[in-house]
Formats: structure tokens, sequence, C-alpha cells
């Protein structure tokens, strides 16, 4: 038995618990370009400055409005697209596979894709504003509404993903029971909350849990489109951690707002677990 | 209430499902849909629920032409081959959910339930979800649901394929008894002729979509009407003489009897039935079943023979009865 455990529990144990230690080690040190890259104990002061870190709170906010904003509308246009697709009709097959096209490709090329939808003043949507004679309106440098241009990105590349997870559940649903339902005299209206809504329970916990974790953690598709600005208006969590490495050398505190978000994370995830829990109760 | 069909049709990517199919169910009358798989019974059950739409024809119940009423306003009660229960709702929540998508009041809801509940015996079980009961209990679920939907017309969909052959027989009078009971016509789809003739009182014989026969099953068995049913109804299987003539000779097993200078034969296979043996004789007209009471021995040389009014003659070119 341990035999066969071994290999995933060394997986799992190098490549995640492994790591966790170390950062909550060195999250209690200064570990910086300042220490000449030393470990110094310093007893806790990372997380005094964290928690009273403007920009870390400022960060969570925007990561939190990032993940509930994407997760939410993938959700229900993942619902719409499953349906749709769970219905025959000519063409599907096709459709079908164009769906899962924006999954397919690296969230690198669709960012800059998207970096370029919304460029100011070569990119089509704003031509086609000053076509219309409206003001430009200079999404990705406007600090109001950038964020909105990072999630419809994030909702373009995982929709099909979710769609595809609920597909899977909704063509497990056998029609025997929406048939028996109708000659009880159920509308499909009635159906979709009484029958397929409830057996697609497990499967929208799938997608909704998977792509919250994701989605907090994001950091390719804001690095590549804003770079987490204007004013870092769309800066991530993550994206914060890696500017405190990658720019400030200072590996201590950047440790201490990994761990400081995956706190968040965790309650984030119960929230949603408990959002999830009152969805399940709507019925009719 | 009679349920009536007249001339009904389907027709998918040029084939025939149904052709030309009509008849009656009277009140209080339950009628089997009977023959082999893909003969298009399961298919006009779906027509007359409306959960699939004819090519041509049209659906009465009484002088009320449904054809173009959709499924849920038809007021059918069915009971699906694999029971169709919502699999995440209690037997409780199961029989209420339609009552509820049809908006009646919850106090009359619950009554309802609850009295159904208790006429299948079902009480103790309202709290379970349908993973956790017997065959036999789902199928009184879903019987009960049909039931509540307070129907015009009952249609079962080889309600006993699912139970084991013991229980089948058990159920059959119970079975019989509750959808009866109503004074709705029946419609009652299987593919085994003796369920078929112990839950109907009469039987519709259909085969590539067109209806073969329909009857009492003692006239289905004693006169049927076309090579097809005499072959499909009756076990051991009627035999077909190889006798080389312009028409089909057929004669069943138990009309044959042990008959000097009679047809010489050779015994090849001896099947005991219990209060019956089945003979398999080699002869000039091939190989033939004979039924034979089990206290008989074989003799040394075995002759057969057997009243000609016993036979059947069907034509050669299209099957059919002649005489």
């Amino acid at each position: 038995m341990i035999f066969l455990f071994a290999p995933a529990a060394l997986f799992l144990i190098l490549v995640f618990v492994l790591p966790l230690i170390r950062y909550c080690w060195i999250s209690v040190h200064a570990l910086s370009v300042i220490t000449n890259l030393e470990m110094i104990p310093n007893y806790g002061a990372n997380w005094i400055r964290l928690y009273n870190d403007q920009r870390f709170w400022q960060d969570s906010f925007q990561t939190i409005r990032f993940t509930v904003t994407s997760v939410s509308l993938e959700i229900l246009f993942a619902i719409a697209i499953a349906l749709l697709l769970d219905q025959r009709w000519r063409g599907r097959g096709v459709v079908r596979a164009l769906t899962i096209l924006p999954w397919a490709l690296p969230t690198t090329v669709m960012a800059l894709g998207w970096r370029w939808i919304f460029n100011t003043p070569h990119g089509p949507i704003e031509q086609i504003i000053s076509l219309l004679g409206f003001e430009s309106i200079n999404i990705l440098s406007n600090p109001n509404i950038a964020w909105i241009a990072t999630v419809i990105g994030d909702v373009w590349k995982t929709t099909p993903f979710i769609a595809l997870i609920l597909l899977a559940g909704l063509q497990s649903i056998p029609n025997d029971l929406y048939e028996a339902f109708r000659l009880e005299g159920g509308s499909s209206r009635q159906a979709l909350f009484n029958i397929t809504i409830p057996l697609l329970k497990q499967y929208l916990l799938i997608g909704i849990l998977f792509r919250t974790a994701q989605a907090f953690g994001v950091f390719d598709l804001i690095q590549i489109m804003t770079g987490g600005g204007p004013a870092s208006s769309t800066e991530s969590l993550a994206l914060y951690a890696y500017l405190n490495a990658m720019r400030f050398l200072d590996f201590g505190y950047s440790a201490t707002i990994m761990l400081g978000s995956f706190i968040l994370l965790v309650f984030s995830c119960l929230l949603a677990w408990l959002i999830f829990n009152q969805i399940k109760k709507i019925q009719l | 209430m009679t349920l009536i069909l007249k001339n009904l049709n389907r027709i998918i990517n040029n084939q025939w499902i149904i052709r030309d199919l009509s008849f009656e169910v009277l009140n209080g009358e339950c009628l089997a849909l009977l023959g082999p798989s893909g003969c298009g019974k399961s298919s006009t059950l779906r027509l007359i629920a409306g959960l699939d739409k004819p090519t041509g024809g049209s659906i009465y119940i009484d002088q009320l032409d449904i054809t173009s009423i959709s499924a849920s306003d038809r007021k059918i009660g069915m009971v699906f081959q694999s029971y169709a229960l919502y699999p995440h709702l209690s037997v409780l929540k199961n029989l209420t959910l339609g009552l509820k998508a049809r908006k009646l009041p919850d106090s009359e809801q619950k009554n309802k339930v609850w009295s159904v509940l208790s006429i299948m015996q079902l009480e103790d079980f309202a709290e379970r979800k349908p993973s956790e009961l017997s065959g036999g209990q789902r199928q009184r679920v879903a019987l009960a649901r049909a039931l509540l939907r307070e129907p015009n017309v009952y249609l079962l969909d080889e309600p006993m394929s699912n139970l084991d052959a013991q229980l089948r027989e058990e159920l059959r009078p119970e079975l019989r008894r509750l959808i009866l009971s109503g004074g709705q016509p029946v419609v009652y789809v299987t593919h085994d002729q003796e369920e078929a003739m112990a839950m109907a009182s009469r039987i519709a014989v259909l085969n590539n979509g067109s209806l073969e026969q329909i009857g009492t099953p003692k006239e289905l068995y004693s006169k049927p009407l076309s090579l097809f049913v005499a072959k499909f109804i009756g076990r051991p299987q009627i035999n077909i003489l190889n006798n080389q003539s312009n028409e089909i000779v057929a004669i069943r097993p138990e009309d044959i009897n042990l008959q000097e200078g009679g047809i010489n034969c050779k015994l090849v296979h001896q099947e005991w039935l219990g209060k019956n043996q089945l003979w398999q004789l080699q002869s000039d007209y091939g190989l033939i079943r004979m039924l034979n009471e089990s206290d008989i021995d074989v003799p040394e040389n075995i002759t057969i023979g057997w009243q000609s009014t016993k036979e059947h003659h069907f034509s050669l070119k299209t099957g059919k009865r002649i005489n």
C-alpha cells in the first residue's frame, strides 16, 4: 500500500508541503537585498508590516473583486452555453469544438490579444467608439474601469472550461426524468430549477471551487494586459508578491504576502461554499 | 373514457417507425402492445403520451382530438421502463413535485400524496431516496406518481422488465388491480407474451411498426391472422411444415398426437417441462416439435398425426392467413 501511495505523497511533499513550510519560515525573517540575502529573524515584523500595508489591503479587495466577478459571470455564461450545447441542433459539433478554443490558447497569447483589442487609440473598441463619434474612454489607462477589461479577458478564457464540466454533468442526466416531469404537467422552466440545477450541483461545486482558487491567484493575464496598473488599480496579490520578490528583492515580505493571500483564499473558498449552499436551497 | 388511434404514422429519416396504426382502448380495458424489440411498441406509447409527434394520423380521447395538445396538458399517467424517479429527491418529494408544478394548494398536495402512499403501502419509505429502494418499491413509487396525475389514460412501458422473474409473477395481479381500478383505458407495452396474456384483456401484436393482429389472447392463439402472430404467440413455438405446397402449413406442438400409421419420425431431442415433455422429431416434414404428457414413454417407432382442423394455413407470399 505504502509503496503505491509513496510517489504521489513524495510529489505533494516536495511541491506543496516543503515550500509552504519554507514560506512560513521565511516570513518570520528579514531576507532581502539589504540583509545581503542573509536570513535574520525579525520576530513577526513582516506580519505587522503586512497588517499596516494599505497596498496589501487594496490588492486584496481588488483580487476578491476580480475573483467574485469573474467566477459569477463564468458560471452564468457556462450554464447557458452548456444548456445550449446539450440541445440537438445542426452544427453543434463544430460549435462545441470552437467553444473550447479560448481555453486551449496559452494565456499569454490571448492576454496580448485582449491588450490590443483594448488598446488606445489603435484597438478595435476605441476605433468603433471614435467612429460612432463618442469620446475615447481609454479603458486600460482608466483606474476605474481597467479591472473590468481584465475580467472580460478572464471570462472569455475560462468560461469554456466550466461549460465543459457542466455539459458533462448535463449529459449524465437521463432524458426520462424530463419526459416524466413534462407528463406531470411541469414546464421547462420548472424542470430547470427542479431537475437540472439540483442534479448539476456537484459539477457546479467543482467548477466554482476550482475557478475561485485559480482566479484568486491570477498573475499572467493581468501582468500582460495591464502590468497591475494604472496606479496599481488592477494589481492582484500574486502580482504584488511578485513585485516585492523580483523588483524590490524583499523575499521575506514577499513570502508574507503570499501566506496572507493564502489565508484569504481559504476564507474565500469557505465563503464560496456558503453561497453555494444558499443557491442549492432555491426551488421553483 | 376511450382512447382511439386513427391511422397513426411516424416516419424518421424515410423509415417507417409506425405505419397506419389504428386501434381503440375502452374504458377500464387493458390493451397490451406486444412485439419484438424495434417493432414500434414503445414509439406508439410515446406518440400517445405526446413525447413525440406523429407524421400523420390522430389520437382521440373520447371525442377530443389530442394530437396537437402538448404532453404536459394531456393528463397521461405513464410508468417508464426505467421508472424515471428523480434521484435527488425522497419518495415524498418525488410524488409532490408534479403537484407542486401544477400549483395545487399545499394542503391538497399533502392529502393526495399521503393517501396514495398508503394505497401503495409506501408510508414507511416516504423519506428514502430512490437509490435506497428495491426494484419492486421503485415500481410502486413510479405507479404512485402515475396515480397522482389522475390521468385520462395509463401508459406502462415494460414496467416489469427490471424485476426478477418471481417478483414479476407475484406483482401482476396487484398491478392489474391498481391500474384498472380507476376505470381508465390502459396501454401496456411488453415483449413477453405470457405477461401480455396475464395483464391484458386484448393484445395488439406489432411487427415493423404495423399492426399484425388485435384480439383476445384466445383469438391470437387459436386463429392467428398471420404467420408472424402464429410464431410469436404460443410456447413452444408453432411448427412450420416443410411440405412443398403453395401455402405455408403450421401446426402447434400441443395439437400433435401419437397415431398409428401416421408420419414416421425419429426422436432427436427430449426436454422435460414438468407436466409436459417436448420431443423434437425428425420427419419428412422437417424438424417437428411435439408436446406430450410427461408420463408417456418413447415408443420404438414414433408415428404421429393431427386433426386437419388444427392446421393453420398461411399464404406463401404475404404470410397472411388463408381460410
